[in-house]
């Protein structure tokens, strides 16, 4: 339930217009048989919820190490890596969660909904009341003094990353434990759902057992770099509240984990989406073997060493057609919680010229590119936010402005609109684009008998040539559809008499150039356009407007500056309820489409491989089987 | 001898230093740094990025930095790995170093074993169609594209005909809550097959000087061989982790037959080759002339000299294991220096990556000595002064 390629820690929130479904209504608990050591996934002894059953070990499939069992480090930076959230992030367990696969944000540890905050004088408070039946997988009661022990910890020893996220320290003043099932937390300020409710926040931050990680608090504290000397410590022996308990690492080979005994939410009915299922875990055991490359490990599928690839970006589409000849074997696709993106540097002629910014994402036939050139592998984007995050997608919303931005014109009519549009703002080229019949006359508009004449030296309004832009994209062997679309965007922008020249480039090399810093941590911005794609971050609350387009954002390396954006963007993080964030967010939306610091070109969908062995609640989610760990909790054998 | 050996250390420190120095400042010519693995996260800010490289003094002028980790490189401290934060760089390539060196060295000494005696044989009786056999299947091994070849591999001895593990090290359905660590228990091993080989090495001395006919000397020679490798299997059997050592062996053979085979091929054909030059020599008319039997022209007149290259070759591929181990640790999902390397490199964790380079680079100029000495064993006109 918890998003591992999200946060690599707990995170819940809620969505738009769901409606608040799930509450971890408790059914009676399934006890299926032992299924004994030596148990295949194929000895099913029992069903449980009615999907499957219990078997031995569930396998899954990585592709880099796992480099640490400490959750403290799994979400701080160094050890913040996807592998580590896979096999960590199930031995974890917050207040609240995020259901899969509806999105939704319903409790977890938590006894019930989130309560509204309180004012109190000059502050506001929160609390929330744990269940009293949960317990650590050593037996141990989990309690709100947990919680007061993680967020003070994560605050004390300035641990960084998604603790950051989690802590919030510039709202959040404290978090105490009133009793041992209520959780007080206080605020300087009223929080908005980004804080309490939807976002990562304390009622999403993992919670750790104080009984184990206490003392090595404690003697953290003695030593000369506290928090290095935590995020060394051992987790190996550190008590789960989540589905999984930590059981090996081999360094290099695999990692391991086996059912947390003592899970409190076993056998409970989750509703999520339009999907009820039954809470397990029901493998006994995990495990998360090594490989070094997609071909070894797909052999290993195929012979039935794995149940299931875990890979944030997914599995080449070449083995596709081999996985899916095996009648063992599943391929599924997922929308992913991304998107590929054109990106203008706001802050230099022309691309700081609305106009301009317009005209030359119009002459974008991402259709084309995507059906004709790229074979269907991927798909046309006009909005950012993706259509597979169910609860805040907006169908209507995002066809009208699919439209307003081209989709769907021909070569024909992109030209002609980038020429008005060029034309009305006052540029002119030294040999004008445009239509022209047998006899050499030049038309604005395509016809009947006329062919296109390419453009050449496009001059701006005051009437300077433009120099040569440059378009830098990854290259062909990083990414063959980002080269794709940067080779053809050069070229539809020369036919117009724009100089724009495409520049593949080392991956590397673009990300620390775009996003290189002076020494005040300032953006320098050394670009004219470049391509390049982000993920999305916590779908439940998604976040990644501000962070990418607010004025002095994160992300925002652009230069882009927009007052009422920044104003929505407030509006969205302060939003006290769901309907104001969703107007909020989709206002952004509208704003960035329109303003163009990102012009979004496309998406793939995640590929993902699983053996029939065994079989998941459900397979359509955001992201992918990937986005859930994998699912531990609920996978059952056939 | 002494003196050479004093002023080839000198120099050798010299170089390193040269050596170390490049291999940073070329890590730090990459563009970006860690931090860039946390661009492009709308849940954590740039704040973070910032504070994360002042943590690990990214922050610091060029040259700050250079001095800082070559003073401490000196000091025995290789720094602590960004990705790895906060393990030792010195404690992640020791984790690693035993695997790459065993799948390493077994695979090119058995390849060179097997190559020399092959090469050596069809010089010997060239012409004949078993030659034309070997010449072309080496020339095929030799240029075979290697990623390709070892996934053949893969696919027929371990997918299709189920002889050995499709990749990997151990297999997790085994060692999962085994009371061994695995690495411990590698390294275990190496060390008992070192000993045996000490042990054999040493026999073989004793023997040559001792033997006092070449029928006793060639059967305390079977002797030594079945004492000392018996030897070695009985330990293990006998020893409780036996099935997980057995689990260990199972997983080095393909990766070891398919990177022997690849080296075989080279070094064959490279011991043909110095074979047929030494076989046009002067003394080895002359050795004819005097009636010596053909398997002492062969072995101690000819071989011994076309072997001057192939031990060069040798020794420096040996020094080359641990970078060169990248494609074949990725490709059989092999958790050694290699793999550790190009992830190191990938997510510019400069210390790590510097720190198994360095390793490279002290096993090459010690390759290189090591192979100056022998040439004074192997060949008795070169002389070091």
């Amino acid at each position: 339930m918890v998003a591992a390629a999200c946060t690599g820690g707990g995170t819940a929130d809620t969505t738009a217009d769901t409606t608040g479904d799930t509450t971890g209504e408790t059914t009676e608990e399934t006890t299926p048989p032992d299924t004994g050591e030596d148990t295949t996934p194929e000895d099913t002894t029992g069903d449980t919820g009615g999907a499957g059953g219990e078997f031995d070990t569930y396998t899954l499939g990585i592709f880099q190490d796992v480099t640490t069992d400490n959750a403290w480090n799994m979400l701080d930076t160094a050890g913040n890596t996807v592998w580590n959230s896979y096999f960590l992030d199930p031995t974890t367990a917050s207040a609240y969660q995020i259901a899969l696969p509806g999105l939704e944000v319903v409790p977890e540890l938590a006894a019930g909904e989130l309560p509204p905050v309180t004012q109190e004088g000059d502050v506001w408070v929160g609390e929330f009341t744990l269940r009293d039946d949960a317990t650590w997988s050593d037996g141990e009661p989990i309690t709100a003094h947990d919680v007061a022990f993680t967020w003070n910890t994560a605050v004390e020893f300035e641990l960084i990353g998604n603790w950051e996220d989690f802590t919030d320290t510039d709202i959040v003043t404290s978090v105490e434990a009133v009793d041992d099932y209520t959780v007080r937390v206080t605020f300087n300020a009223e929080p908005g759902l980004a804080v309490w409710g939807l976002g990562n926040s304390v009622p999403l931050m993992p919670i750790m057992p104080e009984h184990y990680w206490g003392p090595i608090v404690e003697e953290a504290r003695g030593t000369e770099n506290p928090r290095e000397t935590l995020l060394a410590a051992s987790g190996a022996e550190a008590p789960a509240a989540g589905p999984t308990v930590f059981a090996d690492r081999q360094e290099g080979s695999f990692a391991a984990s086996s059912a947390n005994p003592n899970y409190f939410a076993k056998g409970e009915e989750m509703t999520s989406g339009d999907v009820t299922y039954t809470v397990g875990p029901f493998a006994q055991n995990f495990q998360f073997p090594l490989y070094g490359g997609q071909d070894q490990a797909v052999l290993a599928l195929a012979n039935g060493e794995v149940d299931l690839l875990l890979n944030p970006l997914g599995m080449q589409q070449g083995f596709r057609e081999q996985v899916e000849s095996n009648p063992d074997l599943t391929a599924v696709v997922n929308p992913t919680n991304g998107y590929r993106f054109l990106a203008f540097n706001h802050a230099r002629a022309p691309m700081s010229d609305p106009a301009f910014r317009d005209a030359f994402s119009i002459l974008i036939n991402k259709e084309f590119v995507t059906e004709q050139l790229l074979q269907g592998v991927a798909f046309p984007l006009y909005v950012i936010l993706p259509e597979g995050n169910t609860a805040w997608y907006n169908e209507e919303v995002a066809a009208q402005i699919a439209e307003e931005q081209g989709a769907g014109l021909d070569d024909d009519a992109r030209r002609a609109e980038a020429k008005r549009i060029l034309v009305e703002a006052g540029y002119s080229w030294e040999t004008e684009p445009g239509w022209v019949d047998s006899d050499g006359n030049l038309s604005d508009e395509p016809g009947e008998g006329l062919s296109f004449q390419p453009g050449e030296g496009l001059i701006d309004p005051d009437g300077n040539p433009i120099e040569s832009l440059e378009l830098i994209h990854p290259t062909a062997g990083y990414d063959p559809l980002r080269a794709t679309f940067g080779s053809y965007i050069a070229g539809v922008a020369q036919e117009m008499g724009i100089p724009v020249v495409s520049v593949p480039t080392d991956f590397n090399k673009i990300v620390a150039d775009v996003f290189a810093v002076d020494e005040n941590n300032e953006y320098t911005s050394p670009f004219d356009m470049f391509i390049l794609g982000y993920s999305l971050g916590n779908p439940t609350f998604p976040t990644f407007h501000q962070s990418f387009f607010g004025t002095d954002a994160s992300d925002n390396n652009t230069q882009y500056s927009n007052e009422e954006f920044d104003a929505a963007a407030a509006a969205f993080a302060s939003a006290s309820s769901v309907e104001e964030a969703y107007e909020a967010l989709w206002e952004m939306e509208r704003i960035i489409a329109r303003d163009k610091p990102h012009v979004p070109l496309f998406d793939t969908g995640i590929l993902e491989f699983y053996n029939n062995r065994v079989q998941f609640p459900f397979t359509e989610t955001l992201s992918g089987l990937q986005f859930g760990s994998g699912m531990q909790e609920f996978v059952t054998a056939r | 001898m002494i003196r050479f050996l004093a002023r080839r250390l000198v120099q050798m420190a010299l170089l390193f230093v040269v050596f170390l120095s490049i291999v940073w400042l070329l890590l730090q010519a990459m563009p970006g740094d860690i931090s860039d693995t946390l661009v492009g996260n709308p849940d954590i800010p740039r704040e973070v990025r910032f504070e994360l490289r002042q943590r690990l003094g990214l922050d610091q002028p060029l040259h700050i930095q250079y001095i800082t980790y070559i003073t401490n490189f000196f000091r025995g401290e290789m720094g602590v790995s960004f990705s790895r934060y906060p393990a030792d760089v010195s404690t992640v390539i020791w984790q690693h170093l035993p695997r790459t060196i065993v799948l390493f060295l077994t695979a090119t000494v058995f390849a060179f074993w097997l190559g020399f005696k092959s090469g050596k044989l069809i010089a010997w009786g060239r012409g004949g169609r078993s030659e034309q056999a070997f010449i072309l299947g080496g020339v095929f091994l030799q240029t075979v594209f290697y990623p390709w070849f070892a996934i053949v591999m893969m696919w027929v001895f371990g997918f299709y005909l189920g002889w050995f593990p499709i990749s990997r090290f151990i297999d997790a359905r085994l060692w999962q809550g085994s009371p061994y660590d695995a690495n411990d228990l590698f390294e275990q091993m190496i060390l008992s097959t070192l000993l045996v080989t000490v042990v054999y090495v040493v026999g073989r001395v004793l023997i040559k000087r001792f033997a006092t006919t070449v029928t006793m000397e060639a059967r305390l020679r079977q002797a030594l061989v079945l004492v000392t490798v018996g030897g070695l299997i009985l330990f293990w059997y006998l020893h409780p982790a036996r099935t997980y050592v057995a689990d260990i062996a199972h997983h080095t053979v393909l990766p070891v037959v398919t990177l022997g085979l690849v080296t075989f091929g080279a070094t064959m054909l490279l011991t043909r080759s110095a074979m047929l030059e030494t076989l046009g020599e002067d003394y080895i008319l002359t050795a004819r002339a005097k009636g010596l039997p053909d398997r002492v022209i062969r072995d101690r007149h000819a071989a011994r000299n076309a072997m001057l290259p192939v031990t060069t070759s040798l020794v420096l591929s040996l020094a080359f294991v641990i970078g060169g181990g990248i494609v074949t640790e990725s490709v059989f999902s092999w958790p050694g220096t290699g793999q550790l390397l190009l992830q190191a490199v990938m997510v510019s964790d400069i210390p790590l990556a510097a720190g198994i380079l360095a390793v490279t680079g002290v096993l090459a100029l010690v390759g290189h000595l090591v192979a100056d000495v022998l040439y004074t064993v192997l060949d008795p006109r070169i002389r070091i002064t």
